[in-house]
């Protein structure tokens, strides 16, 4: 159950290779979470994050932030990590798989939508093109109306879905990614509206460029974050009724001025 | 037609500090008949989500709801079943608030026993809590006033009593949480008073040391005895506090205060108008209004306002008892994201730690509108009750005071090395990993529990959170 802190004690992560979850994670287990699933394609990745967490655990075990110089023992945090198979594209086993998750932890208080490719934005190859859309715009939204089934069940619940800046304004450069994440971002903002007043939350997470195996290799764009800043971000939001967060919060201002540019300008920025 | 009374809801609900709301299906019985036939409709459902009976909400955390389960709503059921105006004994509905039962019995000379500091409480609920009051130091808790009740369990109907064969499931159910079962009915002992007022002391002390001293000396002149801190106080002011020390008043006592006309005029209009309750909050504003500006101005002038030397006046029980029930829904200033209450004790010799929790706060500016001290008498019985002899320490936090969370987690970590508790009933961010340290009849409990409920139909939010059953 979650606290009146926003401070889940369960947490199901679909596409549990992603480094800005394996981040989330690993601040979420220093709290009060102590079953976490992590479910994607690739079991031997999966199990690899699932190792690296728990190492984190047992390194942090004494809290080393303390303003204060009293002595107390903070003994070590018994945290369950567990990995499973989901895959995006299979559509069809996603209300089986998820309801299993479910089952398995018992209360799920957080869920994290954490899966994504970026393709080529090779347009000369539509099967490889709308490979994209599935995954993260269709497959997405597929995951997050089976959670939110869940959710409804068990009488609340909070999701987390990262979305991207790329959706906000889609750009010449990235277009087809851009174009799914735009998908997904007005999804969600859409579905936070109709939640909005209940016992479930969403929040829409639309980070910049993020340095992460997805980004490796890939020019550095302006206002780049690490994966622990995306998790800073999304434990803050934790508990509140902020359904939109910017990561970092200055990218809400680029953006904005970038939205307000006229398309024929717009197409001329070399980004 | 079984089915006819079922009144069936669903809704959003959360403790008194608006915080985890969850859905829950609520159930309204109007009848004890319609109560038990409510509950063997609901239990096959229940395996799922489980159910919690409720009263009036009054807890500040998640232990009287139960999300996507059942909710058994018993405040509509305000039964007094046989009244001896001799003894002082009544037996009730569970759903009877403390509220009702004053209105009816304190014109004829009764008072309840134990009360927490609000009237809006049932006695379902008091039971459940093992709810304590500022007579704990002489009188205990609520439990010892209870000479019997009957508990609709998962398994069977049980008539329960604090002694004989009986006892385990008594003591199970006194501080259980509603875990054990719905109770449907209870005695309950009440206290005769000759009047309807108090003779009341009021002493302000400069700091800590001074107010615990003070409170040791003289708290066993007085029947009820609580004081309030400043937290925002620092370095010699820490601990600096308010100190309200209370008996029943004697009808010569009243009558000689009867010679202050315009005093006891002005006494009964602010009863009379604290008794009608004609302030309420009505809407939640989106921001804490209870911010630390305002609470600091507010410690400032109620500190400044107590006599610096002790002391007496006569004061309404309505004044005295339950000051805060004259401001309908105050709860709802903490703002959108609501607000915990954190009370903690720690046993007689812990006054270093106390000291230290008091320093931290603050230290870290953690503004407290309401901060109470007392102190504690001998320990209850019910396995998961919450007094034991000791300080207790109540604070009021606004969520969303940065680094809260954390710094409440090393509170924990200092109480269970002091080999004290923290109190469940208005708990709602305690890390299941410190409730076996905190209360050692846990096990105990849950085995007891366990027999009365083995398909476990009965769960809470807090229950899930902390792990209880």
């Amino acid at each position: 159950m979650n606290n009146s802190f926003g401070q889940p004690q369960s947490v199901l992560v679909l596409g549990g290779a992603s480094d800005i979850a394996r981040a989330t994670v690993m601040k979420l287990v220093n709290q009060r979470c102590r079953k976490v699933l992590l479910a994607g394609r690739r079991p031997e990745v999966l199990n690899g994050v699932a190792n690296e967490i728990t190492r984190s655990i047992t390194a942090q075990d004494r809290p080393n932030d303390s303003e204060h110089d009293y002595n107390y023992v903070s003994s070590a945090n018994n945290v369950e990590i567990s990995t499973a198979y989901f895959d995006a594209l299979d559509r069809t086993n996603h209300q089986k798989h998820i309801s299993e998750f479910f089952g398995k932890l018992g209360n799920v208080d957080l869920v994290i939508v954490a899966f994504g490719i970026l393709g080529d934005e090779n347009y000369d190859d539509p099967a490889g093109s709308t490979s994209v859309i599935d995954v993260n715009f269709s497959g997405a939204v597929s995951a997050i109306l089976c959670v939110l089934k869940q959710f409804k069940s068990q009488g609340y619940g909070e999701l987390v879905v990262l979305s991207s800046v790329a959706g906000v304004r889609v750009r010449k450069s990235n277009f087809i990614y851009g174009s799914s994440k735009s998908g997904l971002d007005g999804f969600c903002l859409g579905l936070a509206d109709e939640l909005h007043g209940s016992t479930i939350r969403i929040h829409t997470i639309r980070p910049g460029f993020i340095h992460t195996k997805m980004t490796n290799g890939m020019k550095v764009a302006p206002l780049a974050r690490k994966p622990e800043d995306v998790a800073d971000a999304i434990l803050q939001c934790l508990g509140t009724d902020k359904s939109v967060v910017w990561v970092p919060q200055e990218m809400k201002y680029m953006m904005a001025i970038l939205q307000l540019l006229p398309r024929s300008i717009f197409r001329r920025l070399p980004i | 037609m079984a089915g006819a009374n079922l009144n069936t809801n669903t809704k959003f609900l959360s403790g008194w500090g608006n915080t985890s709301v969850t859905n829950n299906v609520v159930i309204t019985p109007d009848s004890p008949d319609a109560l038990r036939s409510a509950l063997r409709q609901v239990a096959p459902n229940a395996l799922e989500h489980g159910m919690i009976p409720r009263g009036l909400g009054r807890s500040y955390g998640d232990c009287a709801q139960c999300s996507g389960g059942v909710v058994i709503d018993l405040s509509q059921q305000q039964i007094l079943y046989k009244q001896d105006i001799q003894s002082g004994q009544v037996t009730v509905s569970s759903g009877m608030s403390i509220d009702a039962l004053i209105r009816h019995m304190l014109p004829l000379g009764f008072f309840v026993p134990v009360t927490p500091g609000t009237r809006h409480i049932t006695v379902g609920g008091a039971i459940a809590a093992d709810v304590h009051g500022k007579n704990h130091h002489l009188d205990g808790s609520f439990g010892n006033y209870i000479p019997s009740m009957k508990i609709l369990t998962p398994s069977g109907i049980v008539t329960a009593q604090p002694q004989g064969e009986t006892s385990e499931i008594f003591w199970a159910t006194v501080g259980g949480l509603g875990l054990t079962g719905v109770v449907e009915q209870a005695d309950l002992s009440l206290i005769p008073v000759e009047t309807q007022s108090m003779v009341v002391s009021t002493t302000r002390t400069r700091d800590l040391d001074e107010l615990l001293s003070v409170m040791n000396e003289t708290d066993h002149n007085f029947k009820y005895s609580v004081a309030w801190i400043d937290c925002l106080a620092k370095g010699s002011n820490l601990g600096r506090g308010v100190l309200t020390q209370a008996n029943h008043a004697l009808k010569p006592e009243i009558t000689s205060a009867n010679n202050h006309i315009s005093l006891k005029a002005l006494f009964a209009r602010a009863s009379k108008l604290i008794s009608q309750r004609q302030l309420s909050i009505n809407t939640t504003p989106p921001l804490n209004l209870l911010n630390r500006n305002l609470v600091r101005v507010f410690n400032e002038v109620w500190f400044r306002k107590a006599p610096s030397t002790s002391t007496t006046s006569i004061q309404s029980i309505s004044s005295f008892f339950y000051p805060l029930d004259a401001i309908g829904g105050w709860n709802r200033l903490y703002g959108k994201r609501g607000f915990i209450q954190y009370q903690f004790v720690v046993p007689y010799g812990c006054e270093p730690e106390l000291r230290m929790i008091l320093e931290m706060l603050s230290e870290a500016k953690v503004s407290s509108f309401l901060a109470v001290l007392k102190r504690f008498g001998g320990s209850s019985q019910g396995l998961l009750s919450f007094p034991m002899p000791g300080w207790t320490l109540a604070v009021d936090i606004a969520v969303g005071s940065p680094n809260i969370a954390k710094l409440l987690d090393q509170f924990d970590e200092i109480i269970v090395s002091a080999k004290g508790r923290v109190y469940l009933a208005k708990d709602s961010r305690l890390d299941p990993k410190m409730i076996p340290k905190m209360y050692p009849n846990l096990d105990n409990w849950r085995s007891i529990r366990d027999r009365l409920d083995p398909k476990r139909l009965m769960a809470s939010d807090l229950s899930r959170r902390l792990e209880l059953i």
